[in-house]
This record gives structure tokens, sequence and C-alpha cells, in this order.
């Protein structure tokens, strides 16, 4: 099953992106979308790991580029939620079919699923109330996240210093 | 010993590339007042996020590897069980790795897990290995705790003290004739040079009050007037033996993934057993890159001290112990008999006619070098006459140590050593007897 999920989750990021491309006009930048997707389902059928990493960064690249070529916000958010649920069935699916023996294979995969699809429905749920609200980012909002980004930058750093310690 | 501390909880690749994208992601929405763009990093936030707190805590594992009891013979299977009990909090997602030694060939079973574990619960690996003759110490067991989604893991090394020890096969040899030419107290095979109770005839002597009228020796008796004679028998005790292996590296040849040195380790178990089940008292040393002594005792217990021995020899190369020359006779009893196993070189006649003058008792049994690489020489009238050239030199080596009195056993190791030893030691009728060369 996480095997289905993940080509499907593959397919459904770049297909859905480069399908927007082109519906926005935008087909040159369309194909080569379709070839990461490609490129991303060869390698997760041979157990590589880099398409998978590469496929997250260009994707989610595309997506946030998309929404200056006429992309909607729906369809990049929906490009990102399944670029990140691609990128993270393929290591699971990388991982539970190793050479190891894998047991308790039906619990891992549902406490995992669980899990993803709790992330994706609370970012589902944030992302349409923002959409629902039509929240603008003005100056004051945008400076005053970009602190809070900043500080949680720092407390990661601090914490990942105080765990090597 | 406390257990090893686990390696600290570190972020995986994964989690730094996620951070990478969303801060991207935000700067850019931030930079650019496009509250979109923003939004976009709100699934990889909570991602992350969902990593963060899943992030698992220091693992409490009671790791215990059991292997069987009693010996292990080269090649045979040995089933290896590995059991890891969780004695802290629930891990969600383990990975169990039992690293295999490399010179251990894996047969069957599963040497790695990928499990989830809750309190208290118990997991299994069940694997069967086999081995060449040595002594091994099987490696730490890896095990990494992750969090469900594979952002942060601890990696924790369990050392689990186990040792295998595969003997070496250990061939039949019958009683092996000796003659050294002083005994121990106690009764045994071994002739012991003095008149006694025994079976073999010794010498005669004076009658005197008391003996045996079944020992007068009568025909000697009658040749004398007034006087009569009786038969003496020889004793039989049991002796000091010293066993001194080869390890020289120059000892060892392979040919075909045969290994010479591993014939003269079989030929020394064999030996050992034989002599302790006659009740000798048997010693060791190996003589090689180092000194592995063997302290002399008698019995079972020695027996498997001399196996455990013999199962971590190995061939080594040291400059002191290149030559025979350093062999510690202090090692041995005097008048002891000492046997020698290696393939000997004409630079190691001078210490074995030292032995020999100390009144050591020397038994050379040299595994056939020269035949053994035959084996592999390809057919032609070159190697073939190579090959005899250099039995003719091995020849004159082992007829000039028969000379000096060492016994020397020319041993072919394609015939089992016990057939050779009876072959040769049955066939002189003299205790002087030296081996010859076939």
């Amino acid at each position: 099953m996480i095997a289905t999920l993940k080509y499907a989750a593959i397919v459904g990021a770049a297909g859905g992106l480069a399908a927007a491309y082109v519906l926005h006009g935008w087909w040159p930048l369309a194909l080569p979308l379709a070839v990461v997707g490609a490129l991303w389902v060869w390698g997760s059928w041979h157990g590589r790991r880099w398409p998978a990493d590469a496929g997250l960064l260009l994707l989610a690249v595309a997506a946030g580029g998309g929404l200056w070529l006429g992309l909607s916000a729906g369809e990049s958010f929906l490009a990102v939620v399944l670029t990140l649920s691609a990128w993270d069935l393929d290591h699971f699916h990388r991982q539970v079919r190793g050479e190891l023996r894998t047991e308790a294979i039906a619990r891992l995969e549902r406490g995992h699923l669980l899990r993803l699809l709790a992330v994706d429905a609370v970012s589902a749920a944030v992302a349409g109330v923002a959409l629902a609200l039509r929240l603008q980012l003005g100056t004051g909002l945008a400076a005053l996240l970009g602190v809070l980004v900043v500080c949680g930058v720092g407390e990661a750093i601090a914490f990942f210093r105080r765990e090597s310690d | 010993m406390p257990p090893p501390s686990p390696r600290p909880r570190k972020a995986v690749q994964r989690f730094f590339l996620l951070g990478v994208v969303t801060f991207a992601l935000i700067l850019a929405g931030l930079g650019s007042l496009r509250g979109e763009l923003v939004l976009l990093a709100v699934p990889l936030v909570f991602y992350l996020a969902a990593g963060l707190l899943g992030a698992p805590l220091p693992p409490a594992l009671k790791v215990t590897r059991t292997l069987p009891g009693g010996r292990v013979f080269p090649g045979a299977p040995v089933a290896v069980r590995l059991e890891v009990v969780n004695e802290g909090p629930a891990l969600p997602v383990v990975r169990i790795a039992d690293p295999v030694a490399p010179a251990l060939e894996v047969l069957g079973g599963e040497t790695g897990l990928l499990t989830a574990l809750p309190l208290g619960r118990k997991v299994e690996l069940n694997y069967t290995v086999s081995a060449r003759r040595g002594a091994y110490h099987l490696p730490p067991v890896h095990v990494t705790v992750s969090d469900p989604l594979g952002l942060f893991c601890w990696e924790k090394r369990i050392a689990v003290p186990s040792r295998l020890v595969v003997y070496p096969e250990v061939p039949r040899v019958r009683r092996v004739d000796i003659r050294p030419q002083g005994t121990l107290a106690y009764a045994g095979p071994v002739p012991a040079r003095r008149g006694g109770p025994g079976i073999e005839f010794y010498g005669v002597r004076d009658y005197n009050p008391g003996d045996p009228l079944r020992w007068v020796n009568w025909r000697a008796s009658a040749r004398h007037d007034q006087a009569l004679f009786t038969n003496e028998f020889e004793q039989e005790r049991v002796a000091d033996v010293g066993l001194i292996l080869d390890t020289r590296v120059r000892s060892d040849i392979q040919v075909d993934g045969d290994s010479l040195f591993e014939h003269a380790v079989q030929a020394t178990a064999g030996l050992a057993q034989s002599f302790l089940n006659a009740g000798n008292r048997v010693g060791l040393l190996l003589y090689g890159r180092v000194l592995d002594w063997t302290f002399p005792a008698y019995g079972k217990v020695q027996q498997e001290r001399i196996l455990q021995a013999l199962a971590r020899a190995a061939p080594g190369e040291s400059m002191v112990f290149e030559r025979l020359d350093n062999i510690p006779v202090r090692f041995f009893p005097p008048r002891s008999q000492l046997i020698l196993i290696s393939p000997l070189f004409p630079d190691d006649m001078a210490t074995l006619v030292r032995l020999r003058a100390r009144g050591y008792a020397v038994l050379a049994i040299s595994p056939d070098p020269i035949s053994f690489e035959g084996r592999a020489l390809p057919a032609g009238e070159a190697a073939a006459l190579g090959q005899r050239l250099a039995h003719l030199e091995r020849g004159v080596l082992l007829r000039r140590l028969q000379q000096s009195g060492i016994q020397v056993l020319d041993w072919p190791v394609g015939r089992p050593l016990d057939v050779v030893l009876r072959a040769a030691l049955a066939r002189a009728p003299s205790w002087q007897r030296t081996v010859g060369v076939e």
C-alpha cells in the first residue's frame, strides 16, 4: 500500500504542478517538472535517495515560483502537500523494504500514515482558514514573522548544540 | 563495566533539507510580502514540529546474545540468538542490526530487524553462521531509534561480550610410541628404562628372596652353580610431552584454499589428545609471532586448554622468533619428550640437534611442503624437475637430522597422520630408531 501511495503522491505532485503550469500557459516549464517527476519515480523504483531530495527541493521551488506565474495559492499549496507526502513516503518505503526483516509492518505503516495524514490535515485546515479569511501580509506582520523565524532558528541551533554536547 | 552511553540524538540529513526549504519559502514570502509563499511553508513547519514532538528519548535496551555451548568445529552451523528487551520508553521505530564478524559466514536467518518496541516488549533475532578455526569476538549490536517521521535518531552500540571459539578438527591418533629418557612417577604406557613390574623383558639380575618363581630365568640359572637369576621387566610410566607447533609465517603454505598450517594444527590436536588420553603430562608451545605457552598438565581440562590455544593459533611473523634458536627450553622438563610439528627448514637443524644434546628426546613431525605445494604446480618437465630437486634437498635435511639422533616423520598431508605414524614408528625395532624418509 505504501508503494502505491508513494507513486500516486509523486505523480500527483509533479503531474499536478506540470498540469497547472500548462493550464496557465507556461507549458515550456511543465516539461522539466514532468522530467523531475519521472526521475523521482525512477529513483524511487531503484531505491535511490537523491532523486527524492532533489524532487522535494525543485517541486517546492516550482510551487513557490508558480505564484508569480499565475498559479493559485490553492494549487501551489496542494502541490507542496503532495510533494512533502511523496518525499516522506519515499523515505519510509525505502526503510521498510531494506534488507532487514520488518516486524509488525502493519503497525509501523498504520502509525506512520496516521501521523502524515494528521500533518497534512492540520496544514490544510490552517491554509484553508488563512485563504478563507484572505489574510494580508503587511509590513508589520512580516516583520513580526521575521522575528519569530529568527528566534525559531536560533532556538533550533541552540537545541542541537545542547544535544551534541 | 558500565554500559556505553548512547551517541547523542542527532538530526538526520532529512531534517536539515526540510529546514532549508521551509526557511527559504518563509524568507521569500516575507521578503516579497506575499503571504501565499509563507502559506506554502505551513505543511513543512507542521511536519518538522511533528518530528520534533515525536523525537525519541534515550533508549534503554537489554541485549543478550546466546551462543551454543560445547565445542564448535570448522564449517559446522552455529545458531546465534539475539534477544532485545525494551526496558525504557516506547520506541516508535527501532532498527536492530547484529553485524557479523567478517570472518563468519551467515548461513541463514536474519541479522537485522526493523520494528516498534513498546515498553517491556522483547524481540529475537535468530541466525546461523559458520566459521573457520579461530577465536572470534562478536562485535557490538547496532541499535538506531528514530521518530516515526525519521527526522531524529539515537544511535547506540551495545557491547554484548560474546566469544565464539571454533576448535580445530581433531584427527584420531592412536598410541604414539615415545621413549624419553625421563619419566614421571605414575604408571603409564611409556617404557621407563628401569627394571621392575612390567611386560617387556628388560634384563636379568640375581635372584632376591621373595621374587616370584615364574620370574626366575631357569635357562640362565642352569648355566651357573649355586646361582639363581630373575628376569626383570621394564617399568612403564607416564611422561612429560612438550608439543611445539611452528607458527612462523613461512611454515604456512596455502594452495587452492588449503593450508599446510591447518594440517599442522590438526596434527597437534590429535597428538595432544592421544598423549593426554594415555595419561601423560602434556604442554604446548606455539612458536611464531609470539610464544603462546600452555603449561603442562594432565587430563580433559588440559585437553580443553590445548584445543583453545590451537583454536587461536595463527601464523605470524617476528624478528625474534624467525629461527627456532629462541625456543625457551626451560619450559620443558629435562629429559622429556619434545615433539616439533613443523615443515622444517635448513636453519632449524642446529636448534634441534642442540635440544637432543640437552637430553630431550626429539620427534619432528614434518608436514611435507614440497608435495603439498606440488599439487598446484602446472604439469611439465621443468616443474617435475624442480619438485624433484626440492625433494632431494629436503631428504638430505631429514637424513642429517636422523643421523643426529632425532626422530623424523615426513608426513605427506594427504595421508592420515595416524596411518603414517603407525607405519613409521612400528617398523623399527629399537628405541633408537629413526624414522625413514619415504
